[in-house]
Formats: C-alpha cells, sequence, structure tokens
C-alpha cells in the first residue's frame, strides 16, 4: 500500500461530469420536473441529449444535480429496491423511496464518501383517501426536506424566488401552469447558469397520469438585452 | 421413543410421502387453546381464549401488538410463539427504520413463510410448535393470515386454530358472507360467538379469559383484556349456542372423548368444509 497517499484509503472527493438544476413544482393532481440535458465536463458541455430523470414506476421519478457516475450508482441501488418491493407484490412508494435514499445519502457522507448528487424524488403517493403529490429534495449530505416547490444547483438561488411568487397565494396550480412556470425558469436558467441548456426535459408523475418523461421544444428566449452588456462579443 | 420408524428427525421422509416431525408440530398447535381471526372491508379482528394452569396461576398471554397496524394471536406452545412474535416485532421496526413507514402485511407472511420452512428442512432443528394468525391493516386494506408449523402461510377471510377450531370455523363458514361489510363490533361478536363454540358446554367465555384484539382504518392495533372484554361479552350473552353440529362438539352434545394420539392428521386445508378433526382433543399446554 506505499502508492502515492502513502497507503491510506481515499475515495473521490470531487464531481467529474455533472447536471446542473433541476427545478420541480407540485401542482393540483401531480407533480412536475424539469432538467436540462447536457452533461458538463467542468464549464464545457461534454455530451448532448442525455436525461438527468429516472423513472422509477409509474408513480416514481427520481431527477438529480450533480455528478452522473454516482448517479447511475443511485439508479442500480433503487433498481435493487425495486426488486425487493416486488418480490412481496408491493410497488415501491415515493415517500419510502424519499426515506431510504434520505438514510443512504447521510450515510455514505458519514464514511466520507458522499454521492455528489441532489435528489428530487416525484411522485403521487396512494392512500386510501386518493392519493396525494409528493415532492422530496434531499441533498448530498443527507439533509432533506419535502415541499411544493424546489431547486437545485444555482437555480435554487436564482429561481425559487420566481416560484413562490408565481404560487403562493394562488389557487391550485394545474398541471398546465406548472409547466408554464417551469419552462419560464428554464428560460432564467439559461440566461444567468453558463452550465444550463435550452434543451430539457419535463417529466410528469400524478393521480391520473403516469410517470413520463417528455422531451421539450428547446426556448431561445430573448438576448437583445445581451447587447447592452460591454462583456458580451 | 418413537411413534415409529419414521419419525426420528424432521428431514425423515415416510413411505407415504410425510414428515411425521412436521405433523407432530402441527398436532402441537392443534392442541393449543383456541383463537380466532376475522376481517372485513376495512378491519381485521383476532379472539382468543387464554389458559391459566391452576388457581393460582395467571392467564397465559396470547395476543401481542407487532406495530400499530398489526398484530399475532399465538395457538400452540406459547413459548415458541412468543420468540416467532419477537420475530415479526423485530422485521416491523427494521422496515419502519429503513421507509419511515409501517411494512405491508405481505413482507410479514414472507418472512414468516421462509423462517418456518427452513425449520422443516435442516438436520437438527425442529418445527416451531405453533400456528400464528396475524391481523394486519395496509394499503391493500385489512388481512387476517394463518401459518402453521408446516409452514403453510395463506390470507384468510376468517380462520381459527387450537382445540377444537374446527366448531369455530363451521361458524365461521356459515356466516362468511356477513363479514366483509361488518362494523368493528360485528366482528368481535361474530369471533366471540364462533370462539364461544369451541367450548364444551359445561365452559363459558369470561372477561378473564378471553382477549380481544382489533385493528383497522383509522384503529391502530388495540389489545383488550379484562374489563374491556366485558361489555363485548355482554352484547353476545343473549344469542343462544349453537346445538352440535357435525365435528363441532359444543352446544348440548356431550365433549367427545379424546382422539387418539399421533393418528395422522388430516392434511391442512385452508377454510376446508366442515370435517369431524381429529384436533378436537383437548390436551393442556
Amino acid at each position: 500500500m506505499d502508492g502515492k497517499y502513502g497507503g491510506y484509503h481515499t475515495n473521490t472527493l470531487n464531481p467529474t461530469c455533472t447536471g446542473t438544476s433541476v427545478i420541480a413544482v407540485v401542482y393540483d393532481e401531480g407533480v412536475a420536473v424539469m432538467s436540462d440535458t447536457v452533461v458538463s465536463y467542468g464549464k464545457s458541455a461534454r455530451y448532448k441529449n442525455v436525461t438527468r430523470q429516472y423513472k422509477v414506476n409509474d408513480r416514481v421519478i427520481v431527477a438529480f444535480s450533480g455528478d452522473h457516475a454516482d448517479f447511475h450508482t443511485l439508479q442500480n441501488i433503487i433498481e435493487r429496491q425495486v426488486s425487493k418491493w416486488a418480490v412481496v407484490g408491493q410497488k415501491l412508494n415515493p415517500s419510502a423511496l424519499y426515506a431510504f435514499l434520505t438514510s443512504l445519502m447521510y450515510q455514505s457522507r458519514c464514511k466520507m464518501n458522499p454521492f455528489w448528487n441532489t435528489l428530487i424524488i416525484a411522485g403521487w403517493e396512494d392512500n386510501e383517501d386518493g392519493g396525494k403529490p409528493f415532492l422530496g429534495h434531499i441533498t448530498q449530505k443527507g439533509v432533506a426536506f419535502e415541499a411544493k416547490h424546489t431547486a437545485t444547483g444555482i437555480a435554487s438561488h436564482l429561481l425559487t424566488q420566481v416560484i413562490e411568487d408565481e404560487t403562493r397565494d394562488k389557487t391550485a396550480l394545474n398541471r398546465a401552469k406548472a409547466e408554464s412556470i417551469l419552462r419560464r425558469a428554464v428560460e432564467l436558467a439559461i440566461y444567468h447558469d453558463c452550465l444550463a441548456d435550452n434543451e430539457f426535459e419535463i417529466g410528469v408523475v400524478g393521480k391520473t397520469e403516469k410517470a413520463s418523461v417528455h422531451t421539450q421544444k428547446p426556448i431561445i428566449g430573448d438576448w437583445s438585452i445581451a447587447e447592452t452588456n460591454c462583456q458580451y462579443e | 421413543m418413537f411413534r415409529n420408524q419414521y419419525d426420528s428427525d424432521v428431514t425423515v421422509w415416510s413411505p407415504q410421502g410425510r414428515l411425521h416431525q412436521v405433523d407432530y408440530a402441527v398436532e402441537a398447535m392443534k392442541q393449543g387453546s383456541a383463537t380466532v381471526g376475522i376481517r372485513s372491508n376495512t378491519h381485521a379482528v383476532l379472539v382468543a381464549l387464554k389458559r391459566a394452569a391452576n388457581e393460582l396461576c395467571s392467564h397465559q398471554k396470547k395476543i401481542y401488538e407487532l406495530d400499530t397496524h398489526c398484530g399475532v394471536s399465538i395457538a400452540g406452545l406459547l413459548s415458541d410463539g412468543r420468540i416467532l412474535a419477537r420475530n415479526l416485532q423485530t422485521e416491523c421496526a427494521s422496515w419502519r427504520w429503513d421507509y419511515k413507514q409501517p411494512v405491508p402485511v405481505a413482507v410479514l407472511n414472507e418472512r414468516m413463510q421462509l423462517k418456518l420452512q427452513a425449520n422443516t428442512q435442516y438436520y437438527g432443528r425442529r418445527p416451531f410448535g405453533v400456528g400464528l394468525i396475524i391481523a394486519g391493516y395496509d394499503k391493500d386494506g385489512a388481512h387476517i393470515v394463518r401459518t402453521d408449523p408446516s409452514a403453510e402461510v395463506a390470507e384468510m377471510h376468517a380462520t381459527s386454530i387450537g382445540a377444537r377450531s374446527q366448531s369455530a370455523r363451521t361458524y365461521l363458514e356459515r356466516n362468511l358472507d356477513k363479514f366483509a361489510h361488518s362494523s368493528p363490533d360485528e366482528l368481535i361478536a361474530h369471533a366471540l360467538l364462533s370462539l364461544r363454540d369451541t367450548l364444551p358446554a359445561e365452559d363459558n367465555l369470561s372477561a378473564k379469559n378471553t382477549t380481544i384484539a382489533v385493528v383497522g382504518k383509522g384503529t391502530p392495533f388495540k389489545i383488550m383484556e379484562n374489563d374491556e372484554v366485558a361489555p363485548h361479552l355482554a352484547a353476545i350473552a343473549g344469542v343462544a349456542r349453537t346445538t352440535a353440529v357435525a365435528g363441532g362438539g359444543a352446544g348440548g352434545a356431550p365433549p367427545p372423548p379424546p382422539a387418539p394420539q399421533g393418528g395422522a392428521p388430516a392434511p391442512a386445508a385452508p377454510a376446508a368444509p366442515a370435517a369431524p378433526a381429529a384436533d378436537d382433543n383437548r390436551m393442556e399446554e
């Protein structure tokens, strides 16, 4: 073990190929999740058309920002959970997966080997009163919370206020309104986040909609104001 | 001391294709005091008859709470039953720890089935000498599950195990169509009436020897003893006891003579039609 690090065990403690923000909004009968489809290698847009939303079953979607390789590991772990539930005829539900992943993320960070991801768990929670939408957010250190809307990465700083303004004190959103808020968020994201892309997906899961992820038309936005920015070429 | 040359170990087959040690364990279950489980679409109920070895002795605990949404009733060797109840409690707690929600009853069935079966296959082990009735309520609704030492685990609408339990099953079969839409109190009444049918004419249910448990929609698992049982017994006191039916042995008929020990037991058949059963002997545990 006389290696470069003098025999100490080491973990990879920085991400390599990453995805930027995820934004999700709860509406009256479901949840909508937005993520773009570019994989960044540092600041460079290394790969395109790569999804960041994993459909677990017809009522749960897990979306992530952060390291793609770490998420592949998580995807594998989630798949094994789905099988474990399936052998007893059960369907993994969003709150169970949320609780499980929270513990997993916290356990990994305690071993000084964190998953470099922020996770968004979106789903429809069946219960005896007809069910309710579920939206959970888990950080790479295992801090977790449920919310009516949430965002990861730079969007959590830039866009949560925009979404809050759109949703607070309003009558319940419907799916169309939720998706239009997400499109507006994409536009603001590509203005402000140099890692964000205008090619994106919206995943939807709800009372009547089985979980599904849809590729969206790219948003161009209005760049005329950029001419007034002296640093813009 | 063996009854025949094929029962020296649990792994030994008889030429008839039976595992005699497993059959003996099923007999142990049939000699335990009776317990009954019934479910409706929204609730599940357990009732059990507790025995006391003598006047100075307290009654043996028959029903265990496993979690807020499920519990188990035991017939047979109660010390074996306690081990299984503890094991199920651990399973419930472990699932809660992992997923922060109650364990589906189907998961408990699976685990219990595997645990029971292993003891019928390995040299040097013995089967658990108990049958269980698990009552639970989860996303899939109310559940009654019956297990026995041969590792047969089955979901039931209603069932009973233990001494003279055939009489209780006769009652349950006759009233099966009423259970689905019964209220919890009605389920308890049906369960008590069927349990009463397992008693010989000179005995009766009392607040001391009867335990009731109920679980269901909006109702966490609750065990009732003594004073809480009394009103439910009062509610059925006016119902006349069923007269003896084939294989029943309850009511006016004199108690049947103890069946010979170790006779080939009837093969386990969930909710099988009433048949004069060899399990009518009332042995103490």
